[in-house]
Parts: structure tokens; sequence; C-alpha cells
């Protein structure tokens, strides 16, 4: 079996804009990506922990909202995703950064990390395709964090 | 500290629950004067999306209730109609349903023990907290966590809001191949899990000994999930259909999600009530860890709902192992049914306890209205019954604190799913 060197996770759920983490991980599907990129949607932070266990680095992918213009892609490392924590809007109260922060306790974060937040303006808004801004720009962030990672 | 201040309580939100509610406790001369659990998250109006919809869209459409238990809202959808359309369906149909229902109390169990109880009986505030002195566990739970949603996968092609299961039977046989590496695995964690029950047994959960009616679904033959009659410790024993005779829902002002009352009286549904009633059915071998481990079934201890719920993980990974090991392809994985007018009705076990659906179908089998009952709105009445018990058992004397820390320990208990019941906590202490 190949080891997974980058496994992009893509957060998501059927509803509304949050539809988009899951749009984008069908999209890079159906793009060609070396056998050591491995994607996956996920439904919940719970689910993290465990898919980050097997892998060298990880890219997550979530919705954001942050005042900029639909499709814009901000990229966050672990320590600035702390002090924007929407826990209590997650399920459970459990988000992203808290999940990152068990699969630490855990001992099983990757050595890389890296979370890309797609920009939507409103978040009850049904996403049924990713922006052609939004693509593009994950597509490059993907390929710049992995080659980044083979030096 | 006097016993005799007055204080009031709020805890706005609740943490470690799924849905979002508030708490407010209002303490008299040392006595609770008023206590509300109370649910403001709106309606979510699924019972009306779902009048004029075929049966197999309303099977898809009430997955989407709840993130966590899915597959029990689309069982008890597909056995109401299957029962009013009289569907027979294969052995080989029944045996999946229940192996895809053992995936999903796999998942929710070990969601619920890991990550929202077992900080509370431990003193961490989290589960990242937990996982600083208790890693393995933590790794434990997780694991068996990710097998359960596999295993709905399995069946359901995903694990949240799966879309595998139809009325007849489901759209999709797994092959050999996905069953048997899914098999090897349930075979592994076997071990996980009867480490598990003997952890959860030695936790320090308070002794908390309540007087409390059980409901469940009981089944002459197995551990109840997708079949049996509604019975109760004070002696009800009705089919499905009769429910809204003896069960009744209401309004009140505190709670967007509906109360519901059994005769008149409180009552517990969820996986202590459904121990305390078929721990016989459970096999051998767990209940003779149990007997090792001294635990007895039926308890009066609320808090034994943790114990419940590992040993409801030991069973659902034997009769998952029990399902799967000698899997064959069936030549069709549904049969086919006709629909007709009429009232469809079932119960199921949901992981948090009994889930009862009813429909009005008209010729075409459209839906004309439906009632669904989950079992978060049965258990709130019960919910304030036990933190007002519990808070006095506990002592009022207690700085605030410590009073909201008890009272969110029972209610993260119950694993209330708010977002079922409509959706959690914010806990108001008011002491005259």
């Amino acid at each position: 079996m190949t080891r997974i060197s980058t496994r992009i996770i893509g957060i998501g759920s059927h509803h509304g804009a949050d539809r988009l983490g899951w749009l984008l991980c069908d999209q890079l599907n159906d793009m060609q990506w070396p056998q050591t990129i491995d994607i996956h949607p996920c439904r919940t932070p719970a689910q993290l922990p465990e898919l980050l266990r097997d892998c060298d680095s990880a890219i997550v992918l979530d919705t954001v909202i942050t005042g900029q213009s639909a499709g814009q892609v901000i990229a966050l490392d672990m320590h600035e995703l702390g002090t924007r924590s929407c826990s209590r809007h997650s399920s459970h109260g459990f988000g992203i950064s808290e999940a990152l922060e068990l699969a630490r306790a855990l001992d099983q974060l990757p050595a890389a990390v890296k979370i890309l937040g797609i920009s939507v303006v409103d978040a009850t808004q049904d996403a049924t395709e990713v922006s052609p801004i939004a693509l593009p720009a994950v597509q490059q962030a993907v390929r710049e964090f992995h080659l980044a990672l083979q030096h | 500290m006097s016993d005799q201040r007055n204080i009031s309580i709020h805890v706005p939100v609740l943490a470690r629950v799924e849905g979002e509610g508030a708490l407010d406790l209002h303490i008299k001369d040392g006595l609770i004067e008023d206590l509300k659990l109370t649910i403001f998250e709106p309606p979510r109006l699924f019972e009306k999306f779902l009048e004029k919809r075929e049966t197999d869209q309303v099977i898809d459409m009430v997955a989407r209730i709840c993130g966590i238990c899915p597959v029990a809202y689309q069982m008890t959808a597909v056995h109401a109609f299957e029962h009013l359309f009289e569907t027979e369906v294969s052995p080989w149909i029944r045996d999946m349903r229940r192996a895809f229902y053992c995936g999903e109390w796999l998942q929710s169990h070990s969601l619920h023990i890991h990550l929202l109880a077992a900080p509370d009986f431990l003193g961490f505030n989290s589960v990242t907290e937990m996982a600083t002195r208790h890693a393995a566990e933590v790794r434990r739970g997780l694991r068996l966590q990710t097998l359960g949603n596999d295993l709905i996968a399995l069946f359901g092609a995903r694990s949240v809001h799966p879309v595998g299961a139809r009325t007849g039977g489901f759209y999709h046989a797994p092959d050999v191949d996905s069953v048997n590496k899914i098999l090897a695995r349930l075979q592994d964690a076997r071990e996980d899990a009867s480490a598990l029950l003997s952890w959860t047994a030695s936790l320090p959960l308070p002794d908390d000994h309540q007087d409390f009616i059980s409901v469940s679904l009981h089944h002459e033959h197995e551990y109840p999930m997708n079949a049996g009659r509604i019975v109760s410790s004070a002696g009800l024993d009705i089919d499905a259909c009769e429910y809204n005779d003896h069960f009744r829902e209401f309004q009140i002002a505190h709670s967007t999600a509906l109360y519901s009352l059994l005769h008149e009286q409180v009552y517990l549904v969820g996986p202590l009530a459904r121990m305390n009633l078929n721990h016989e059915c459970l096999p051998q071998e767990i209940l003779a860890q149990l007997n090792d481990l001294k635990i007895r079934f039926p308890s009066d201890n609320m808090f034994h709902s943790i114990i419940a719920r590992a040993a409801e993980i030991c069973l659902v990974i034997d009769e998952a192992i029990r399902l799967l090991e000698n899997y064959t392809l069936p030549q069709q994985p549904s049969v086919a049914w006709k629909p007709r007018a009429g009232i469809a009705t079932a119960a199921t076990e949901a992981p948090r306890g009994l889930l009862w659906h009813r429909y009005s179908l008209d010729e075409q089998g459209l839906v004309r209205d439906a009632q669904i009952v989950p079992p978060t709105s049965q258990n709130q009445a019960r919910i304030e019954q036990d933190i007002k018990q519990s808070l006095q058992a506990f002592g009022l004397n207690h700085d605030e604190d410590a009073l909201r820390l008890h009272a969110e320990t029972v209610i993260r208990n119950y694993d209330p799913c708010i977002s079922c019941a409509t959706h959690f906590l914010r806990l108001n202490v008011q002491r005259d």
C-alpha cells in the first residue's frame, strides 16, 4: 500500500454553503494527482484525528465567513486557527481547532497541516458549484504545499 | 455555606451536546423552586416537509434529521411503510439492516462515551485534556467510532446521511471483498470493545439511585433494534401502532421540542432503559463480563448509562460479526412492493432510545401527514426530573460552578440530541 504523503480533507455536509468542502473534494478527485495524495470528504471534525493518523501532511478544506467576497481562499496554519475557533457553532462544540488539538494530544498530528478556508458570503445559500476563483486557488495551494514538502 | 441561600444559575450554552439549549435553575430557601431545560432552537418542521412525498423520498429526507443517527430514522420509516404495504423482506435484507444499525450504535456510542461523557467523570473539561492522560483509551474510542462509520458506509454509501436504504431493502448489496475487510476489522475490534466495557465500569461514576420508568422495544429472540413490542418497567406491552393511545406529546412554553409522557408519567428511553429491559438477551460472554465487573442490570443509577453503552458496543460488534461472517451476495438486494392507503407506524431503537414514526399515506403512497417522536423529546421531562433529584442529592450548598458542572454532567449523560428534538446549554441559577 502506498503511504499517503498528503491527505486533502474536505469538511462539509449537504446543507447550504457547507456543501462546498465536499464539492471541492469531488472536483479535486477528477484531476490528476500523484498517488501519494489522497482526497477524503469528511462530515464532522470528530472524524479528523483518525483521518490524520496515517498521513505525513494534511490540507483541511472548509468554508469560512470572513467578510471577503465569495470564492476567496484563505490559508491558515494551526496556530492561527486557535484564535479563530468557532466551536460554539460546531456539532457537539467540537470544531476543527479542537479536532486538531486532539490529534496533537494523541501524537497523531502530521508534521505539516494547512487549513484552506473558502470564503462564502451567506452560509444558508446553497452551494451548487465551486466558484471559478476558488478551484484554481485550492488546486494551486495543494500543488505548492505538496511540492514544498518534497524539498 | 448556608443551605438557606437563594441563588439563580444560568447556563447559557451547554457544551458537548448536539444542538442548542439552556438551563435555568432557581433555588429558594435551600430548595429548587424552578428548573427549566430550555430548548430554544427553532422548530425544524420536518414532519411538514414530508407531506406529499413518496415513501423512498421520505427515507432519504428523514436521514437528514440527524447527522449522528440517520440510520435510525431511515429504518423506522422503512419498517412503517413495509408494515402497511405488507411487504415481506428476505432474511438477507433483515440481517443486513441489523448490521447497518449495528454500525450506527457503534459510532454514536463511541462518540458519546469518549468525546462527551467520560471527560466529566475523570475531571477533564474536554476530550483533548483527557487525551493527555488517557491517550490509549481515546485512540481506542476513535478506532471504534471510525469502524462504526465505515460499517454504515458499507450499506449506505456514506456514513452521514446514508443513501442505501429503500422500501423493500437496499439499492445495492455490498461486494464480498468489502464485507470481508470490515469483518476482519470487527473481529479485531472485539478485544477493544471488551476492554472499553471494563474501563467504563472502572470510572468513578456518581452513586445516584433514582426511581424511574424504563421504556424500550423488546423482542422475543434478540436484543431489540429494528423490531419488537414497546414495553416498560411498569408493565406496558403494546404494538407500535398503539403508541398514541398510551403516550402524550405536548408543548410547553420554554421548549421548542415537544415533551412526552406515558400514562401522564415521566419515563426514560435510551441505552440504560434498553439494558434494564433486555439485558437477558445479551450474549453469554457479555453477561459474564458484566458479572465479573459486578455490574447488575436492571440498574437504577442513571450514570450506569455509560456502562450500558459500552455493553451495547460489545453486543453490536458480536452481532455484526455474526451477521457478516457467512455473507453472500443476494439475488436481489430489495423486494418489490405496492403502495396502499392507510396508517403506517413503526418504532425502532435509535442509539439514544425509542424512535417512533407514524405516516398517513394516500392510494399512491404519498404522505398525507407525518408524526415523528425522537428519543430526546421523550427524555426531556426525565432529564429535568433527574437534574432536580441529582442536584438535591449532590447538595445545593455547593458553589455555582460545581452546581453547573453537576447539572451539565447529568444532561450529557443522556446524550441529548437537540438537533433531533428540534436541537442546546445555558444554565441560569437564581437564588432568592
